[in-house]
This record gives C-alpha cells, sequence and structure tokens, in this order.
C-alpha cells in the first residue's frame, strides 16, 4: 500500500490562500482535477485501487490528490483536505471511502469502485454519486450453486458482522432462494478472535459441524479463515464457495466473483465521463457483464466435493487437482 | 468209532443258505444297483440343466455386461459432447463479455489504445482457456478412470452374485433331485425288505400264535432257498414235530388216565372194605358187648320168669312180670340201637342232631361201660346240628367211645359232650383212663396201629378218613395217666344248628 502524504494543517491552509487569490479564470484548466480516496485496505480495495490506476495511465490522468489514509483520525483529516480542494471529480475506493464521502455530502461528483453492493451502502440515488459494483448478480449465483451442488439441499451464507454488505447479500440471497429447492439459512458470525477464526454464533470454526450441502462465505472473509472453514468441511461431501479469488486457494471448490481491478479501471471510464460534461445521476451504477467462475478441482477433492463437469468446463479459470483422486 | 462231527454241527452246516443266494446278498446288490441308477440319473439329467443354465447365465452376463459397456460409452460421447459446448460457451461468453466490459471510453479515438486492452484481455483469456481445458482434459480422463474402476468392481460384484446365485440354484435343484431319487430308491428297497422279509415274518408271527393256540396243522408255504425259506421250513419242521409229541402225549394221557381211573377204583374199593372191616370190628366189640348184656338181660328174664312160676301171689307175680317187661324193653332199646348202626348208611349228607347221636352211642356202649365200671355222662346243650352222613357219623363216636371205654379197664368216667364255634360243631369223647404216650399219639390214625393185642387198629384211621372226608378234623389231648379226650370238629348244618 502506498503510504499516504500526510499535510499538515498549515499546507491546508495555503492552499486554502491559493485557490482564494488565483482568479477564476484561472480555474479554467487543461487538465482535470481528480483525486483518488482510500480508506483502509483490504484485498478487494487493493485490486479496485489497481485497476484504477490503470484506467489513470489509460485515460493519461494524473491525480491531483492521491489520499490512502487508515481509518479514524486520517480519514477524517483526509477528508477535510477534500472538502476544500477543488476537484472535478473524486474515486472512492472502497466500501469506507464511498460511505464517508457519501456522508460528507460533496458537491463534487463521486464515482465509487471497489464496492460489491452499493445498495447496501446507500449510494446509488445520489445525484453526485456513481460508481462501479463488484458483486455478482444474486440470480447467477443461485444458478451457479445449483448447477455446481446439483444434490444440494440445504445451503447457508454467511457473512461477517461487521460486512454490511456481506449482509445485505446474504439476506437477498436468502429471499431469492425462497422459491428454489434450496432452504437457505444465513450465518451471523461474530468479529474474529485475535488468532484470526471467525467465530460462528459463539462456536469456533473449528467445533462447529458444518451440516449444510453447500456453505457460500461472502467476501468479508480473509483466506485463513476460509482455510479453516475448509479444514472443518474436509472430506464431508459438502460445497465451500467463496467470492474472492483468494478463496479459491484457501480452500474453496468454486468461487464466484466480478474483476475488481476491471471494475477499478471501468470506475476511471466514468470518471471520464463525468469529465466529459456526463451527470453522475445518469451514469448510474456499472455493473460488469462478466462474472467469474473459478474452480479449484484440489480443494474440491478434499472436501470429497464432485464438481460436474460441466460447470468445470464451463469455469473461467480451473486450477487442476495435484495427485491421485481421493 | 466216534462220529467225526457231531450232530449238531451238520445240522448248522446244511441250515447256512449261501452267500449268492441269501437275503443279505440280494438285498445289498438291490441297493447298490439302486444307488448306481440313481447316480447315472442324476448325472444324465443335470448335466444338460447345467450346461444350459450356466449358458444362459453366463450369456445374460456378458449381454449385461455388453450393454452397460455401451451405455457407458454413450454417456461418455454425450457428456464429452456436452463439456465440449460448455467450454466453447464459455470461451465465447468470456469473450463478448470481456469486450463488454473493456474501458473503452478510455481509449476513444485511440485504435491502438484500443487494440492494446482488446491484446491485453484475449491474451489473458487464451492463457485460461487453455490451461482450463488441460485441467478439464486431466479431470475429465481421472474421473473416467475412477469410474471404470468402479464400474470394474461392480461387475465383480455381480458375477459374485450371480454366481452364487447359480451355485445356490443349482445345489438346491441337486439336492432336490437327489433327495427325490433316494427317496424313491429307499422306496423300492422298502417294497423289496416287506416282500422278502417283512410279509414272511408276519406270516411266521400269525403261523406261531395259530400254533400258541393250539392248531398244530398251520404250515407256512416255503417258497426259495434263503434264509426267509429256511426259516419256513424249519418252522414247519417244528410244528409238525409238536403235532406228533401232542398226540403222543395224548394218547399218553389217556392211558394214565385209565390207570388213574382203575387205581382210584380200586382203592375205593379197598377204603370201603376197610370200612367195612372197620364196621365189623366195632360190630364186633358190640356185639361182644351186646351179647353179653343180653346174656344178662335173659338171665334176668328167666329168673324172674322161674320165680314167676313158683310165685303163688298175683301181685308178687304182677311185679315180677313188670321187671320180665322191663327188661325186655332194654333188649329191644339195645337191638334197635344196634341195628340203626348196622344200617348201611345212605352215603348222602344230611342234617344230624348232634344230641340223639351221643344218645344212640351212649345206649349201645351202656352195657359194656357197665361192665366196665364206667360211667357215662352225655352232656347236652344247645340243640345243634352237623351236615353229615349219619352212618359215618355214628361209626366214628361209636369208634372213640369204645376205644375210651378199652382205655378204662378198671372203670371211670366217659364224657359226651358239643359245642359250636362258629360255623363247627365240636363233639367231644373224653375219658378218665390212661391217656397216650407222646409217641403213640402220632400214630394214632395210622392203620393197624393199636395198643391193645385184641385190636384190629384201624378204628381212628377210618374215624379219620370219614371225618376227613367231611371236610373236619380230629384234636386228641392227651398226658400219659391222665385220660384222653378226642374232640371231632365237623361242620354246622345250613341253619347253623342253633335251635
Amino acid at each position: 500500500m502506498r503510504s499516504p502524504p500526510r499535510r499538515p494543517l498549515s499546507t491546508l491552509v495555503a492552499a486554502l490562500a491559493i485557490a482564494a487569490v488565483v482568479p477564476a479564470a484561472a480555474q479554467d484548466r487543461e487538465s482535470p482535477r481528480v483525486a483518488l480516496f482510500e480508506i483502509g485496505e483490504g484485498p478487494l480495495q487493493k485490486a479496485a485501487s489497481a485497476g484504477v490506476r490503470d484506467g489513470l495511465r489509460l485515460a493519461e490522468l494524473e491525480p491531483t490528490l492521491d489520499l490512502v489514509v487508515a481509518p479514524g483520525d486520517e480519514a477524517r483529516e483526509a477528508l477535510a483536505e477534500l472538502a476544500f480542494e477543488p476537484l472535478d471529480v473524486v474515486i472512492a475506493v472502497g466500501p469506507r471511502a464511498a460511505m464517508a464521502l457519501r456522508d460528507a455530502r460533496r458537491a463534487n461528483p463521486i464515482v465509487f469502485t471497489g464496492v460489491r453492493h452499493p445498495e447496501a451502502l446507500e449510494l446509488p440515488g445520489r445525484s453526485t454519486v456513481c460508481g462501479t459494483a463488484g458483486g455478482v448478480d444474486i440470480d447467477e449465483v443461485l444458478r451457479t450453486v445449483r448447477r455446481a451442488a446439483p444434490r444440494a439441499r440445504t445451503f447457508e451464507i454467511l457473512y461477517r458482522a461487521d460486512d454490511t454488505e456481506g449482509a445485505w447479500f446474504a439476506e437477498r440471497l436468502a429471499t431469492a432462494a425462497e422459491d428454489s429447492p434450496l432452504t437457505v439459512t444465513t450465518i451471523e458470525c461474530s468479529p474474529y478472535d485475535r488468532t484470526g477464526l471467525v467465530a460462528i454464533d459463539g462456536v469456533s470454526v473449528g467445533g462447529a459441524q458444518q451440516e449444510a450441502d453447500v456453505v457460500l462465505m461472502t467476501g468479508g472473509f480473509s483466506p485463513r479463515q476460509v482455510e479453516t472453514m475448509a479444514e472443518c468441511m474436509a472430506a464431508d461431501g459438502h460445497a465451500l464457495i467463496g467470492s474472492r479469488r483468494d478463496h479459491l486457494l484457501a480452500g474453496c471448490g468454486v468461487v464466484i466473483r466480478t474483476d475488481a481491478r476491471r471494475l477499478g479501471t471501468h470506475a476511471i471510464a466514468l470518471a471520464r465521463r463525468v469529465l466529459d460534461g456526463e451527470a453522475p445521476s445518469e451514469i448510474g451504477v456499472h455493473r460488469p457483464r462478466r462474472r467469474l467462475v473459478e474452480v479449484n478441482l484440489d480443494a474440491a477433492r478434499r472436501l470429497g466435493w464432485e464438481i460436474p463437469l460441466p460447470v468445470v468446463a464451463g469455469a473461467d479459470h480451473v486450477i487442476p487437482a495435484l495427485g491421485g483422486r481421493r | 468209532m466216534s462220529d467225526p462231527e457231531p450232530l449238531a454241527d451238520r445240522e448248522r452246516q446244511a441250515d447256512e443258505v449261501p452267500l449268492r443266494r441269501s437275503l443279505l446278498m440280494r438285498t445289498t446288490v438291490a441297493l447298490g444297483l439302486g444307488l448306481a441308477l440313481a447316480a447315472l440319473v442324476l448325472v444324465l439329467l443335470f448335466q444338460p440343466y447345467l450346461k444350459s443354465e450356466f449358458q444362459d447365465r453366463s450369456g445374460a452376463l456378458l449381454s449385461d455386461q455388453a450393454r452397460r459397456a455401451r451405455n457407458a460409452a454413450q454417456a461418455d460421447a454425450t457428456d464429452a459432447g456436452t463439456w465440449v459446448r460448455e467450454s466453447v460457451t464459455q470461451a465465447l461468453t468470456a469473450s463478448s463479455d470481456a469486450v463488454a466490459d473493456l474501458p473503452l471510453e478510455l481509449v476513444t479515438n485511440n485504435a491502438d489504445g484500443v487494440r492494446a486492452l482488446a491484446d491485453e484481455q484475449f491474451a489473458v483469456l487464451r492463457t485460461d482457456s487453455q490451461g482450463n481445458l488441460d485441467a478439464l482434459a486431466a479431470e475429465i480422463s481421472e474421473r473416467t478412470e475412477a469410474r471404470l474402476r468402479r464400474e470394474a468392481g461392480r461387475v465383480a460384484e455381480r458375477n459374485a452374485e450371480r454366481a452364487e446365485e447359480f451355485g445356490a440354484g443349482t445345489s438346491r435343484r441337486a439336492a432336490a433331485l437327489m433327495i427325490s431319487l433316494l427317496a424313491a430308491l429307499f422306496l423300492l428297497h422298502g417294497a423289496l425288505l416287506y416282500r422278502s422279509v417283512l410279509s414272511p415274518i408276519r406270516r411266521l408271527s400269525q403261523a406261531t400264535r395259530d400254533v400258541a393256540h393250539g392248531d398244530l396243522e398251520t404250515r407256512l408255504p416255503v417258497a426259495g432257498d434263503d434264509e426267509v425259506a429256511r426259516l419256513a421250513g424249519s418252522f414247519n419242521a417244528m410244528t409238525a414235530s409238536l403235532a406228533t409229541a401232542h398226540s403222543d402225549l395224548a394218547t399218553l394221557n389217556a392211558e394214565l388216565e385209565e390207570r388213574v381211573r382203575k387205581k382210584t377204583e380200586e382203592l375205593r374199593e379197598k377204603d370201603r372194605a376197610l370200612r367195612h372191616a372197620e364196621r365189623m370190628a366195632s360190630l364186633g366189640t358190640l356185639a361182644g358187648g351186646v351179647a353179653h348184656e343180653f346174656n344178662n338181660l335173659l338171665g334176668g328174664i328167666l329168673g324172674c320168669a322161674e320165680d314167676a312160676a313158683r310165685e303163688d301171689d298175683p301181685d308178687e307175680m304182677r311185679a315180677t312180670l313188670a321187671m320180665i317187661e322191663r327188661t325186655a324193653r332194654r333188649g329191644t332199646a339195645i337191638t334197635a340201637n344196634l341195628l340203626r348202626f348196622a344200617r348201611p348208611g345212605t352215603g348222602s349228607m344230611e342234617t344230624v342232631d348232634v344230641a340223639h347221636l351221643l344218645d344212640d352211642v351212649a345206649g349201645l356202649i351202656e352195657p359194656e361201660a357197665v361192665r366196665l365200671g364206667v360211667t357215662v355222662h352225655v352232656t347236652r346243650g344247645a340243640a345243634l346240628q352237623v351236615r353229615a352222613e349219619a352212618s359215618g357219623a355214628h361209626q366214628v363216636f361209636l369208634n372213640l367211645a369204645t376205644n375210651a371205654l378199652h382205655a378204662m379197664p378198671d372203670g371211670g368216667e366217659l364224657t359226651l359232650s358239643a359245642e359250636q364255634r362258629g360255623d363247627e360243631i365240636g363233639v367231644s369223647v373224653a375219658d378218665t383212663g390212661r391217656g397216650i404216650a407222646a409217641k403213640d399219639r402220632e400214630r394214632l390214625f395210622e392203620p393197624f396201629f393199636t395198643t391193645r393185642p385184641e385190636g384190629t387198629g384201624l378204628g381212628l384211621s377210618v374215624s379219620y378218613g370219614i371225618v376227613n372226608a367231611h371236610g373236619g378234623r380230629i384234636e386228641v389231648e392227651s398226658e400219659p395217666g391222665h385220660g384222653a379226650t378226642f374232640r371231632v370238629w365237623l361242620p354246622a348244618a345250613d341253619n347253623g344248628g342253633r335251635s
């Protein structure tokens, strides 16, 4: 992660003074003023951030501000800085940055990216906000789950208690599955303990009996937490589905996701449109057409899960099984 | 010269049946032939069945396996097509979606930029596709091998199950067939056994029972020369021998009976003679006494008659005539008694009054008693009656009374009494004579045993015989010097003899 540049208060005052002195005509610049704003870190956000920079390179844009800050005081200071900076568009990378800018009620256009489900963050519908959504369509998820585990009858969706987007997604997925043959249960997982393990309903993953035919872990879970879950489910013959690329390597047999980096790049395309005079409200939320279904045959073998070959054939990425069949 | 071989051994050898004709050989041969036939039938019937069944089952198994392999191959082909379609569809969709997702807004009016974006994306897609296809192929291969292994295992299991079914079915059929054949064989054997052994044995048992019931003409048919035939022949010989022995026995029995009858007649004659002799002896004694008495009576009568001839007084004459009358009546009584004793008995049993009997006996012995100075007492109790032949009873008590008188040559007392005890009447003749020594008491009732030189020795033996013939007994009680008591027990008459 790039270390955030720290700007003392004096610098801020100086900038304000310069802004006040420079004649308005001086503001009719050739290069647009684009700010990047990130709070905290995460794999999804990291990929989106990389994509944003790809996009900036493609667009030959140089960010005026590149604020990557930690939550808390730093974030507040960064917001204050942004408040006084004349910007054409602000690129909010990640849900924290998007929510912080949402709450700041800025008049500058905001383009968010690195967000899975903007509806959960109450981002859509605001006149100055547009962006890209990385969450996979709920119906698409259900279709993939039923294809990958055709004999499944019970489906558990796990989300972390501090994952607003994950909770929103789990609820919507459970509602959408009401008409399906699947019996869906959503499970809120308490914040992880010091060892990094997720406690599910007060019971650590290591001791829980995962009796559901399919378990889906939303994007808030770390690879270590997915590993722990995969160990618990080893050889049960049940399906473990993840939501991130690193979930695939952590032990999920199938991962359903979007390309966060590409979405980050596309956020710059949206910013370009805003800079060209298009209103954010007209741009709205861009959702990618391409959803990625990735299969890890080795992880599936350890789970005792035989993924149907048509699913394997239609996967966007397949990690082959290592060694002989168990 | 000694017999070279004992007769029993020769007979035993003659009874031995040659092995080739024996029942054992016949039944053994029949059973063996039956078993061989059953085995042959089993083989002949079962072999084609086994062959046909095996062909059918193995054919069905092979057909089933070929069908499964064909179906599996078809499924694999179908699946392969599906996978290829899926793979191609995915590739096309991915390409299309990837193009749609390209941020072309960033490279507007920049064809190179667009191409660079597209190339970059397609390069990723190509790399992914190649890898995906390789992984898919490897997975397909591995799963196919696993499926084939499982299928091979299932085929082996099915083969084993069918083989077991076939074996079980074959075993059941073979067992059923063998049981049926053996049952038929044993039935046949049973029939042979019945005909050869059981039926002849039954006939033998019946014939034995007939012989036991006396039919010695029973004979068994002799057919063949086996053990059963020999047995039948032996039975017939035994029965014939029994018949002959029975006939001889009957003849001998008849002869014996004739001899016994003659001897019995002789004995009866001798018994009658013995009785008659005793009666005569008693009569002789009695006659002696009577003669003596009559002599006295006649002397008295003669004396009275002489006195009467000389008597002038009519009263004295009447008194003397009355004496003569009394004396004459006395003589008449004695004569009546004697006649009664001498009258032969009717031989039939009748009711005899014991008191009258004793009175008669007392009257008969009175003269002798007077001569010897013996006082005769007759004790009469309740009226007692016995069932007896009258003359025999008279003879018995007269004998005993006479013997008692002879035991008191110097006088004494003679008591005649009677009592009843239950169904018997006991008549006692007791004297106060010299008594009977113990050694003599044992021989009292022997014929011709007597202690008097002038005695016949028949009285007591005849009396014993008479009492015994009446179903009674004689008891003797005596001690030397203390007299003797003879008690005769006779059956009471039917009305109990009681008045």
